[in-house]
């Protein structure tokens, strides 16, 4: 389960994440320090999957037009939340050594949780990733003209 | 990438000597952009020739009433100069938000007035494009989210340079050789719309180069700003940027440029925005007001409607900023 913080910039249309609290069920650690690693990897990745990353492809030949990491934007170093993780030791007993998988689970949560806050944030939805400027600032003129 | 022959120059001259006015020989500085250029096949050159290797263009020099800036200063050196930063912290600013810093320290201020636009059909090698000798501007029914709002007819590109925006704002001059000599240019007169010369996008001559960026020292009671927009707070290409540069006195302005970057195939002066602020005394409610005029005539496209929203906003912004006089006062992110 994850919890995001999110600030809006409503007359721009940027989003910035303050905050993730990440609590994960990973049966049973065996090594706390990477375990924590990848939830904070998975962290990263759902995060630039919410804001920026998006495959372009030209609507008349179908060419891709992001094609480097120059115009295919990932999330940077200056793009992080704080991440705090908390995790929940479970032994079901399901295998010989209680263990199981963390890499994806982490990853998945994270961009609905953004989702969401922003929601909170603006009082509108945004239905499509990534949640760009243009997409938040459209969202914010369609509910008012809903509220009108 | 095809082959080339790379030439270290060791002076102007010897550099200057060299370029043929078919575009053949192409001068490199920091080569950020020129490299890409290469890779993409944008450009063919036989030779390339290294002007980093040329001494006497790397200072920021006090002359009278000027600060004379050599081509070679790089984005870095211009964001921490003590000089640039009290006198024009349009371009220190602008110089510090551009790209990412292992390139800030690299690229050159020449070089990046001169760079290529970044124009994803542009850039590619499988769209030719009117910057390209084709017939078309695949922006107009393409993907124009990055695209111009103003001048964008014929194309649609950009100006990618953040340190022209703030350079315009503070009516820089360039001081331009070749082997007969040199002239001063205004950079009012420096850029062209596509409309002129679809294909570049400044009036150089392939046989000349930039030496030097002269800016005279602000007036009393001047003040001047830059705000860049980004989707990614690590580096990013602006959404949207401007600079603005004013003359005050008492509070009230006496004149001011504004200028948009991110906006157009140049860089764009707001010039309804600068007539406005003449003669008033500025605060957030007049920034306000008046930046709806900043985005009189655009002509978005398909995509870009979201980039009036934002030039309203930096506008007023910055121009509460420069009338505060507070730069730590920036609102947004
Ligand atoms: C990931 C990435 C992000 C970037 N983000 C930004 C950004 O946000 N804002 C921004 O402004 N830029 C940005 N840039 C562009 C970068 O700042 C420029 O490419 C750089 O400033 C070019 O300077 P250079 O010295 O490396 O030029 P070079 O690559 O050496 O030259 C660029 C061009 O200018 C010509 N040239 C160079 N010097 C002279 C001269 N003295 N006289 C005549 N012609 C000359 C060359 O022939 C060439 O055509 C980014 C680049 C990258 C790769």
């Amino acid at each position: 389960m994850q919890f995001a913080e999110v600030e809006v910039d409503t007359k721009t249309g940027q989003v910035r994440v303050l905050k993730i609290v990440a609590v994960h069920d990973c049966g049973r650690p065996m090594n706390r320090l990477t375990l924590r690693s990848q939830i904070n990897g998975g962290i990263i990745q759902g995060l630039s999957y919410a804001l920026f990353e998006d495959r372009l492809l030209d609507p008349k030949s179908g060419r891709m037009l992001n094609p480097n990491f120059e115009k295919y934007k990932v999330a940077g170093a200056l793009d992080m939340p704080l991440i705090e993780t908390h995790i929940i030791d479970v032994y079901n007993g399901s295998n010989n050594t209680g263990t199981v998988g963390i890499g994806e689970p982490a990853t998945v949560p994270t961009a609905a949780a953004i989702a969401n806050a922003v929601y909170n944030a603006i009082g509108a939805r945004v239905y499509e990733l990534p949640i760009t400027p243009a997409r938040v600032l459209e969202a914010i003129e369609k509910s008012k003209e809903t509220r009108r | 990438m095809n082959k080339f022959e790379y030439v270290n120059a060791s002076s102007v001259k010897s550099a200057t000597e060299q370029l043929q006015s078919d575009g053949s020989v192409r001068i490199k500085a920091g080569g950020i952009d020129i490299l890409d250029e290469l890779k993409e096949r944008t450009i063919n050159p036989k030779r390339l020739v290294n002007i980093k290797t040329v001494g006497g263009l790397k200072e920021i020099k006090e002359v009278k009433d000027s600060l004379h800036i050599g081509t070679l200063v790089t984005l870095s050196e211009l964001a921490s100069n003590k000089q640039v930063k009290t006198l024009f912290p349009a371009l220190a600013e602008a110089a510090l938000g551009a790209a990412t810093p292992q390139i800030r320290n690299v690229a050159t201020i020449g070089g990046n007035i001169c760079q290529r636009p970044r124009c994803w059909y542009y850039r590619s090698e499988e769209f030719s494009c009117l910057k390209k000798g084709g017939n078309e501007c695949h922006a107009h029914l393409g993907d124009n989210r990055f695209h111009a709002i103003f001048g964008n007819d014929k194309c649609a590109m950009v100006h990618p340079s953040a340190t022209a925006v703030a350079l315009v704002a503070l009516q820089a001059k360039l001081k331009i050789e070749d082997t007969k000599g040199h002239r001063i240019v205004e950079i009012d007169n420096f850029f062209v719309k596509p409309e002129e010369n679809a294909k570049a996008e400044n009036i150089l001559k392939p046989t000349e180069i930039i030496t030097e960026v002269i800016l005279a020292k602000p007036a009393v009671g001047s003040r001047n700003f830059y705000i860049k927009l980004k989707e990614k707070q690590s580096f990013d290409w602006p959404m949207a940027d401007v600079a603005v540069a004013m003359e005050m006195a008492g509070g009230v302005c006496k004149a001011a440029r504004v200028v948009l970057g991110a906006a157009a195939p140049v860089p764009w002066r707001a010039v309804a925005v600068e007539k406005a602020l003449v003669g008033k005394k500025v605060d957030a409610s007049v920034a306000e007001e008046v930046s709806r005029l900043a985005i009189e005539g655009a002509k978005p496209m398909s995509h870009n409607g979201y980039k009036l929203k934002v030039f309203e906003t930096i506008v007023a912004r910055a121009l509460s900023v420069v009338a505060s006089g507070d730069f730590s006062s920036k609102e947004g992110f």
